[in-house]
């Protein structure tokens, strides 16, 4: 509602981008990503930096040392960096009747999370899509259901993949700055291309107001009814972690700190302690929450989404042209003919996607 | 009766005129009249006064030699509906109803005026209509009190009721004082009612009021009595005529930091949109300030948007605003002045730390049927009047809707609210009856509803509803009463039904009943009294959640209701200690009581409340907890000149009931929590001083006035607060203390071709957690600025008058630009770009400006005519700069983006079109 009501000021107002001046800013807090779960626990250290300052410059956390200790006083030490700051630690099953916690030794200091029993996540009945009217957005929604009900609070994250192609079909072009004649039995064409993406948020729910434990649709994804995505066929991963109230309290936050400040009816931003903290420098704020939580997840193929596909209108035909125009290299044919070119966006799709088809594609085509 | 008016004022000019020649001789044919009123004119020394539009085409034949201009003028106007009538040498033609011209009967006779050495113009001359006796000219002498009594030794008590001269409607804050008994002086009440001491003998009483022609009235006091008196507006088209307004007043009460407006002086400030808007006027009054525009609330020297008693018609308004801030709750149509106390509040209102807002509405025309009618882009208004019983009961009827639907039709396709819609409504109903002069009846009626829809899943909607009767006594001349009882209700509603299993229907309400009688003894020369007692019932819904439509899986739930009972009992005495010196000494004692049955918890005491610190649960019953505590209310005077003044005062306040909203503003989703076992008053105290200076014969006002100010138990909000169907509410908050100081400087103009006022404000306003159980302090437990603390702040509205029907108006504001938290530090989680925050109100966004400009066409005065419209066109940001009302940083797909957000960032253009009738 406070954010529908921010639209319609917006609607009114000027909203501009901005980078304010002065500001007084800090760097260098840890920053920890990730849950203890059953198999192979992904953690991933980083640390803070200034608002100025881009990305490419931020530090890389790689000598780190991790290990996941378990109520009982064994510990999981078999940790492997997979770079970028990831770190992988074999824990196993986690035990129900145990608790479990992070601890990392970093430029001489100790950080530890809280001792948490695992939450045994249940299964997701289901993963489906909604779209109310044309020109609707298609939402791809997940629902599940606990009767065992230790929480209901969720979490979820996804990694959709995606086939599409180009508009037309080209003979000659640039692929991999290779000038070469295409060919549609091998990947050596800009015709097929793919794309993927993962969730970049978080993507909570809860069904502490309703009378079951219950997640009936909750969307995950909203793809407008034009996006290529679902032009030929979309797959989606997801993954889900019933996760407690403080964890789902403390991710909110986070969320709401960058989603809903500066309107009209947002509330001042906060800042809530998770629930790691440093062992030799006690106050000192670290950044994350790391839940124990054993996800489960489901992976589907949803090639019903071409239903919901409103395909632009296709404009490319009408700019084939016989003359080279600048920059452009890629031509429609090649024959000893005149050669007919068209814009790039009309011929290559890896402008938009890559050559990168997934193992698991059922497509023939490369 | 305007008509009459415009004669009376010729007259005096011309009624020392000469006896002369007064034979014409003339030969007309069927000639317009006018061409035997200029031969009249020529041949003797004659005026003649009519109205033009009564001789309009009318054609006159007159044969006559050397005969009396009134005899010929009679005999041409024959078989007319026009009546000749003559005064001296002014000849004045009338419609239907002839004047009296002669003095009254009587007149002369008496002994003790026969001194009187002005022209006399007699009373029925105006009022031959009228059977009542009331004072209504300058010149002639009116007796108070019996001759035959023994000399009264001191002063005498004089009261009676000021009425507007047209609609009969009681005048408030009509300044009455003597001018040469330098300080001796009194203001009317909210029902025109006044009271003065003067000593008997001869005496010339002045009358000034805002927007009125100033008047005198000349006595001689014998003894008390009763004197009632019919002001006039000021005319326009009269040059000798001034306007003024209180001017005296401010400098002469002992009241600091007060501001007062007539709607009239309202109506020619620019608005955003095209209406005359209550909440925006007071906005630029100094020491008010806003988060930026279009926000609900506004904050009085440093107090919280929750903090300001908005009083209605008696009855508590809880949401002030239309449609998200763009319009206020009140319709301008009706509403006849407010007052804004911000420092020195009468003992007779309580509950509320900052401010008190108190707007009332107009009594209807006791003498004649009217209306006006407006219509605007987005809003229309219609409003009626008129006596139903004549002279004794009339009504007033307003009625406000909105069309903004194409608003929302501007939106963006993409942005999917095409479906939505928003509007309002507002009815307004007063009634007045006069039983005799000792009791009068007022009830009020108020009603208003706000929707908003952005598509066909989600919607919005609120209601206000105030009621009251009052009863206004005259026990004695010195003793009058005000008995009112009353209800108010606000409730809110949200319902979202976007997902079919979560759909559900969020709904709060207020409802609360409340009695008071407040009297007024004007206790001899140096005593005025105030004193009453009030009730007031709460019953809050704090919340209900239930399911909407049969697939929904929502769980109802309601929350127990919150019912407590806040009483009052007050005296105030206005202690005119010399003539120099005044005192205001007010105290109030409030008790607030909680009532059951409800549950609550109780927590251990060296921490703050939480789940974890929970160590009972227990029901209450009946009155099981209760607060209670004396109120002070001082104010002192010393006039130094009957045009400088400085006073100084202190007060103290407590407020029961509180607004639970962690955004910076005044949302329409905000619900209310009373006082209760775990959730103290709030309490708040300020000093203030003021120097007053009036100069140019009163016409320019100066002040400064300085303040400090402490508020503790003002409340906060504890990290990821859930504020909505809490039922343990008091582990999601925290108390804070506040601190605020300013000066203000004011000068208003209230008299000339150019009217308006400018204000400069340095203020500041900080708030500390200081609790020493609050475990991570903002800001470390340092104090911090308030969302509103905007150090400079300049205002100027102003109006200037090219001719009697043209003005031109401009608004004028800068301010410091408000502090915001800012992210200090960025990183990476989830796939995503996330912020860190560290110190709270850290950064401040640029600095506020903006100048509204307006053209107003003003009524012809032409009386004849049925209807009478005014227009104005203004332009809202003139400069369209792109003010901030924030900059902040939001993630999109994950991506960190800074923004500015400007809420009027262009021009805004307006028209209005206004029918009098």
């Amino acid at each position: 509602m406070k954010k529908n009501v921010l639209y319609l000021f917006v609607a009114l107002s000027c909203l501009d981008t901005f980078e304010p001046e002065g500001l007084q800013t800090m760097e260098g807090l840890l920053v920890v990503d990730g849950a203890i779960t059953s198999g192979v626990t992904t953690i991933e250290l980083s640390r803070t930096i200034q608002m100025e300052t881009e990305w490419y410059n931020s530090p890389v956390i790689s000598e780190a040392d991790l290990y996941v200790e378990c109520s009982d006083g064994s510990r999981f030490t078999r940790t492997t960096y997979s770079g970028d700051g990831i770190y992988e630690i074999e824990t196993g099953e986690l035990q129900p009747d145990k608790q479990y916690r992070l601890h990392i030794s970093l430029d001489g200091e100790a950080y530890e999370s809280e001792y948490l029993s695992p939450l045994l996540t249940p299964e997701i009945d289901s993963v489906s899509w909604q779209k109310r009217e044309p020109g609707a957005p298609v939402y791809i929604t997940v629902s599940t259901h606990d009767e065992a009900g230790q929480s209901s609070y969720y979490r979820w994250t996804y990694r959709e993949n995606w086939e599409f192609k180009s508009e037309l079909f080209a003979e000659y072009g640039e692929l991999n700055q290779i000038e070469m004649y295409f060919d549609l039995l091998t990947p050596n064409n800009t015709y097929y291309c793919w794309g993927s993406n993962h969730s970049r948020s978080f993507v909570l729910a809860t069904s502490d107001k309703l009378s079951e434990n219950i997640i009936s649709h909750k969307r995950l994804v909203a793809i407008p009814p034009g996006d290529e995505k679902i032009s030929e066929l979309y797959h989606i991963a997801v993954s889900q972690y019933q996760i407690r109230k403080a964890a789902y309290d403390y991710f909110l936050n986070l969320q709401k700190n960058i989603s809903q400040t500066g309107s009209i009816f947002s509330p001042i931003p906060s800042e809530i302690r998770g629930n790691v903290h440093s062992l030799t420098s006690p106050g000192a704020w670290v950044i994350g929450y790391v839940e124990v939580s054993v996800a489960s997840t489901k992976e589907q193929f949803m090639p019903e989404l071409i239903l919901a596909y409103e395909e632009p209108e296709k404009t490319c035909s009408k700019q084939i042209s016989v003359s080279r125009l600048d920059g452009i290299i890629y031509m429609m044919s090649k024959g000893s003919q005149s050669a007919l070119y068209a814009p790039r966006r009309c011929l290559d799709c890896t402008s938009r996607g890559s050559k990168n088809k997934p193992s698991f594609w059922p497509a023939g085509h490369l | 009766m305007k008509t009459k008016a415009l004669i009376v004022g010729v007259c005096l000019l011309l009624s020392l005129c000469v006896r002369a020649q007064q034979k014409v001789t003339v030969a007309l044919q069927k000639a317009p009249a006018e061409y035997l009123f200029i031969a009249i004119e020529q041949q003797t020394a004659c005026r003649i006064y009519c109205n033009p539009a009564d001789i309009d085409s009318l054609t006159v034949t007159v044969q006559c030699t050397d005969e009396e201009a009134t005899k010929v003028l009679r005999q041409a106007l024959q078989g007319t509906s026009l009546n000749v009538s003559a005064f001296g040498n002014a000849l004045f033609i009338a419609k239907e109803k002839e004047l009296t011209t002669s003095l009254p009967s009587g007149y002369y006779h008496r002994e003790d005026a026969t001194e009187s050495d002005t022209i006399e113009i007699p009373d029925n001359l105006l009022m031959s209509s009228r059977q009542d006796r009331k004072a209504s000219s300058e010149n002639k002498i009116y007796e108070i009190g019996n001759a035959s009594d023994p000399p009264a030794e001191g002063k005498v008590t004089v009261s009676g009721v000021i009425t507007h001269f047209r609609t009969g409607e009681p005048m408030t804050g009509i300044a009455l004082f003597v001018r040469e008994l330098a300080l001796i002086g009194t203001t009317t009440d909210a029902f025109g009612f006044y009271s003065i001491q003067l000593p008997s003998g001869r005496q010339e009483l002045h009358i000034q009021g805002i927007g009125m022609k100033d008047a005198k009235r000349q006595l001689q006091i014998y003894s008390g009595g009763k004197l009632d008196i019919e002001l006039e507006e000021q005319v326009y088209s009269l040059k000798e005529i001034t306007i003024s307004s209180e001017r005296i007043a401010r400098v002469r009460t002992t009241t600091i930091g007060m501001e007062r407006l007539a709607i009239k002086d309202m109506k020619n400030v620019p608005a955003a949109f095209e209406e005359t808007d209550i909440m925006k006027i007071v906005l630029s009054l100094p020491g008010v300030k806003s988060v930026g525009e279009a926000s609900g609330g506004f904050n009085v020297r440093g107090g919280a948007t929750d903090q300001n008693l908005i009083l209605f018609n008696d009855g508590t308004v809880y949401n002030p605003t239309r449609l998200f801030g763009f319009f206020a709750a009140f319709n301008p149509d009706v509403v006849k002045d407010m007052e804004l106390y911000k420092s020195s509040i009468p003992s007779k209102y309580g509950g509320r730390l900052s401010s008190v807002l108190d707007i009332n509405t107009r009594e209807g025309n006791k003498k004649e049927f009217t209306g006006s009618v407006s219509l605007g882009v987005l809003t229309s208004r219609l409003s009626l009047e008129g006596p139903i019983l004549s002279d004794k009961t009339s009504f007033l009827a307003g009625g406000r809707t909105t069309y903004s639907d194409w608003i929302l039709k501007q939106l963006p396709e993409k942005s999917g609210y095409k479906e939505g819609n928003a509007g309002f409504y507002d009815m307004n109903l007063s009634l007045s009856h006069r039983f005799d002069e000792q009791n009068n009846l007022y009830l009020n009626g108020y009603f208003s509803r706000d929707r908003f829809k952005f598509n066909a899943w989600e919607q919005y909607a609120y209601r206000n509803a105030n009621g009251s009767v009052k009863w206004r006594h005259i026990f004695t001349q010195k003793l009058t009463g005000v008995f009112t009882a009353g209800y108010d209700h606000y409730d809110f509603h949200t319902q979202n039904a976007d997902n079919p299993a979560e759909a559900y229907l969020f709904s709060f309400g207020i409802d609360q009943g409340f009695g008071k009688a407040d009297f007024n003894w004007y206790a001899g020369d140096q005593h005025t009294f105030d004193f009453g007692l009030s009730g007031l019932y709460y019953d809050l819904n704090p919340g209900s959640y239930l399911p909407e439509g049969s697939q929904s899986l929502v769980e109802a739930d309601r929350m127990q209701r919150e019912k407590a009972l806040e009483t009052a009992i007050y005296v105030g005495d206005r202690w005119d200690i010399a003539s120099r010196l005044s005192l205001n000494i007010g105290l109030r004692y409030s008790l607030f009581g909680v009532l059951g049955p409800r549950t609550y918890h109780l927590y251990e005491e060296a921490s703050l409340p939480s789940l974890s610190t929970l160590t009972a649960t227990e029901t209450g019953h009946g009155l099981f907890e209760t607060y209670q505590g004396p109120e002070y209310r001082l104010s002192a005077r010393y006039a130094f000149t009957d045009d400088l003044s400085a006073k100084a005062g202190i007060n103290s306040m407590r407020q029961y009931i509180h607004k639970l909203s962690n955004t910076t503003i005044m949302s329409p989703t905000d619900t209310w929590k009373l006082s209760d076992a775990n959730l103290r008053p709030q309490n708040g105290m300020q000093i203030a001083a003021g120097v007053y200076k009036n100069f140019a014969g009163h016409t320019i006002e100066t002040s400064v006035e300085a303040y400090y100010k402490t508020m503790t138990d003002y409340l906060d909000y504890r990290k990821g607060a859930e504020l909505l169907m809490n039922p343990h509410i008091e582990t999601d908050i925290l108390p804070v203390r506040g601190r605020a100081c300013g000066v203000e400087l004011m000068v208003r103009k209230t008299q000339g071709k150019l009217s308006g006022w400018a204000s400069y404000t340095y203020s500041r306003t900080q708030l500390q957690q200081s609790d020493p159980r609050i475990p991570d302090p903002v800001n470390d437990g340092r104090w911090y600025p308030a969302d509103f603390d905007k150090p400079h702040d300049f205002k100027l509205t102003g109006n200037y008058k090219f001719t009697h029907r043209f003005s031109v108006s401009m608004n004028c504001d800068y301010g410091t630009g408000r502090p915001v938290t800012l992210p200090v530090s960025k990183y990476r989680m989830a796939g995503g770009e996330f912020v860190y925050y560290s110190d709270r109100n850290q950064y401040r966004i640029p600095d506020f400006f903006r100048i509204d400009l307006s053209m107003n066409i003003e009524p012809s005065h032409h009386l004849t005519l049925l209807t009478h419209s005014s227009f104005s066109f203004g332009v809202y940001n003139v400069t369209g700069r792109k003010n901030a009302y924030s900059v902040y940083y939001i993630a999109e797909e994950g991506k960190l983006q800074g923004y500015r957000l400007a809420i009027f960032g262009m021009p805004i253009p307006y028209v209005s079109y206004n029918i009098k009738f």
